[in-house]
Formats: C-alpha cells, structure tokens, sequence
C-alpha cells in the first residue's frame, strides 16, 4: 500500500523530524475530489469506489489501535458506516483519508470508554489475543505482532502518532490536523513515543 | 529539548537507532481486511437506509414537512431497531423496517427522475442482500430474490414512465443511471445464478428478464455527452 511506503529515508537530513517525501498516497486526487464530491450528493457508487480505495488504509489504522482483529473489523465497519452518514457535509477541500482517520478516531476512543483500552506489554506478548494463522507463523508478522503489541502499551495519543506517522505514512501536518495538536507537541510526541517502543522492544 | 521539541539532539546516536526504529516499523508487513469483511462491509454499505438529497428540492417546506414529520417519526420509533434493520435480509422481521425507510425516500422524491434514482438504489440493496443470503444463508435466498425482482419491476416501471416525459437532462441522466446499473446487475447475475438454489432459480430468472428489458430501454436515450455540446444552439427549445 501506498500508505505504508513511506519509509523515512537516511538520505534525509532529518527524516525524524521533516516530512517523508514524495509519498503519493491516494492515486488521482482530482479524480478522488469528484468522487466526494458525487458521493455527498448521494451518489452510492461513488462512495462505494472510495472504500475500495481506503478500506485498507483505515482496517491497517484499527488492527494497531485496538486489541484484535474482530475489533478492528467492528471499528472499520463503524467507520465507514459513519462516513456515509456523515458525506453531506464533508468539507471537500478536506483529503478524505483524513476524514477517515478522524472518524476512526473517534470510533476508537468510544469503543475506549466500554473495554481495556490498553494492555500490558507482557500480557500481550504472554496471551497474545491474535491466534496465528498459516500466513501469520513466519518470523516477519511475529515481529509486527509484537510491535503491534508493544505499540498498544503506549497511551492513545502516542498510539495515534506512531500509527499514523509509520505505518500509515502521514506527514506531521496531517497528523497534526489528525489528532487536533500542533505540529511541533506531533514531533515531540513522536519521539517520545519512538523512545518508549524502543525501550519495550529492546 | 531540542527547538523541534525533541529530547534527542540532532545527530546523536539516539536519534540514529530512533530512525532506525521507525524504518523497522514502517517496513514490517501490515495487514489489510479480510476479503469476507471487504464484501460484507461494501454490501451492507450499498444497502444501508441514508436519506441523501438526490435531486434539486422544488418544493417547499409547507409541502416537505409532512414528509419530514413522517420520517422522524419513524426514525424515534425505530431509532433502536435501526442498526437491525440496515443489515437485515429479505424474510427478516427488521426487513418491514428497512423497506418503511424506503417508502419514506419515495415519497421525498420530488419528481419521476429522482424517483427512478431511488429505485435503482433500492436495486442495488437487493441485490447486495441476494449477494449475502447466497453467501451466508441460503435458506433467505428464495425471498432475497423475490424481493430483489419486486425491486427490479419497480425500476422497469418507473424508467417507462420517465421515458414518457419530454427529454430533459435529468430525465435522460436518471435513465441512462438505470440502464447503466441494469448492465452491471446483469453481469452479478449470470454469476449468482450458478450459486442460486433451485428454489430460487425461478425468481432470479425472471428478475435477469426484466433486467434485460431495462437494459435495452438504452436505445431510446440520447448519447451521453462527453463534453459541454459546443454545437447545440443555446436558446433550443427543445430541453427545458
């Protein structure tokens, strides 16, 4: 995915602190805005073609945030289903990805205020609540589950940034518009965040 | 702190192994959803009741607000059973819910154009909801696909009397919408009909018919303009 391709490059001067580059994450954004644009108007199909396009980008934003993947099926689902409600008054200067991610968002935090919402580190990696599947039983995905586990022992707004800023592949200023805080609390966030996980995963 | 708000100084080892980090992070395989929550989430959303304002309103609130008192009155006495009623199937008790909603759409419709967009929408729903019962409960399969006939029979009805009026662009855009969903259904249909079970083969066979009865309504439309006609005069009396 698109999304995920934005990995901070070395040759950067600071990648940790500027923005990825060249990330291109929806294909044809003028082609996209009409899609919203048809889609506010009712036009079901329309809507339809930008689920297929983020539906990816937005299930990837809730298996990292929530603890299984049941969940981040339910929050997906509630996402989408919000959206449509919601596309009369999208505002169409706004990239509908972020849109997504600010439902999601909410979602999540709702969900919050019912379950756990964090579990610890060792807890999670002792009784992981993903059963592996045959395609899950390679050392790659027992590396991200055990990122996505150490991830979740962050609090919720370092959750968000990291999600958002690695493996998502947004620039600090949409997670920025994201989360509601100014570009430079995102980069200290950030690397607090980084700092964190990396004393989990050590 | 660093001016960037960091704690890590600029070039310092730390922040080389926190690059690292995050290139570990954004490198590792992420998942993506599963291919049944991709079509069950894309049915159920094709067939959920949103009201949207599919035409221009040409009337006014004194006319409407006995339509809006019908639809609030309904969404307080349903609000509950709503959620139900978005996912329910053909034979369903919550399915009177859904299809009340879309009596409501009906009657907002303010003309026969928007009226035959309402009704290819209603289509669509029916046949995602053909689409689920085959997949996960073949015993509604039979009533999903009455109700998906009943549903297509609307759509053939309200496209002759749209075709009777005068031609507008809104009545040829509402009729070449219907002609273009008829083609694609039909395409969904020569594939569910290998899945169908017997009982409902007859039902599906009949809605395949009246589909391509919609289909070739196509040939009384005008083409599609690509382009604003350069050619056509402006003042033509012939479109209102």
């Amino acid at each position: 995915m698109a999304g995920q391709a934005s990995v901070p490059s070395v040759t950067e001067p600071n990648p940790l602190l500027n923005e990825p580059a060249g990330r291109a994450d929806t294909p044809g954004d003028e082609d996209e805005s009409e899609l919203c644009r048809r889609a506010s108007a009712g036009d079901r199909r329309a809507f339809a073609e930008l689920y297929e396009r983020h539906l990816d980008h937005v299930y990837r934003y809730a298996y990292y945030r929530v603890r299984d993947p049941d969940s981040a099926d339910d929050v997906t689902s509630e996402v989408f289903h919000r959206a449509l409600v919601a596309m009369p008054r999208y505002e169409p200067r706004r990239p509908f990805l972020a849109f997504l991610y600010t439902i999601a968002r909410n979602v999540i935090v709702d969900a919050g205020r019912k379950q756990r919402p964090t579990a610890s580190f060792e807890d999670a990696i002792a009784h992981p609540s993903i059963e592996p599947g045959p395609e899950e039983r390679s050392t790659a995905l027992d590396e991200a589950r055990r990122l996505r586990a150490a991830i979740q022992t962050l609090d919720p707004v370092q959750q968000d940034v990291i999600v958002l800023r690695f493996i998502a592949g947004r620039s600090h200023k949409e997670v920025s518009a994201i989360v509601g805080k100014n570009e430079s609390t995102v980069r200290g966030i950030q690397m607090r965040a980084l700092a964190e996980l990396r004393k989990r995963l050590s | 702190m660093t001016p960037n708000g960091s704690r890590v100084p600029s070039g310092s080892a730390e922040e080389r192994e926190l690059l690292a980090l995050s290139e570990r992070i954004a490198a590792t395989p992420h998942p993506s959803a599963s291919p049944a929550l991709r079509a069950q989430l894309r049915a159920s959303l094709m067939s959920a009741p949103v009201q949207f304002a599919v035409a221009p309103r040409r009337w006014g609130w004194s006319a409407l607000r006995p339509i809006l008192a019908a639809a609030v009155i309904l969404a307080v006495a349903f609000g509950g059973a709503g959620y139900a009623a978005a996912s329910s199937l053909a034979g369903d008790p919550a399915f009177a819910l859904k299809q009340a909603a879309e009596e409501v759409e009906l009657v907002s419709a303010p003309n026969e154009a928007a009226r035959l967009r309402t009704l290819v929408a209603h289509s669509d729903r029916r046949l995602a909801e053909l689409r689920i019962a085959i997949a996960t409960r073949p015993a509604s399969a039979n009533a999903a696909s009455q109700a998906y006939l009943s549903a297509v029979k609307h759509v053939n009805d309200a496209l002759k009397r749209v075709l009777s009026q005068p031609s507008t662009d809104a009545r040829d855009d509402a009729a070449r919408e219907a002609t273009e969903a008829s083609e694609s259904h039909l395409d969904m249909l020569r594939e569910l009909e290998q899945r169908l079970p017997e009982a409902a083969q007859p039902g599906i066979q009949r809605a395949i018919e009246v589909q391509t009865d919609v289909h070739r309504r196509s040939d009384e439309l005008p083409p599609a303009r690509r382009t604003p006609a350069p050619l056509k005069p402006t003042a033509s009396p012939s479109r209102r």
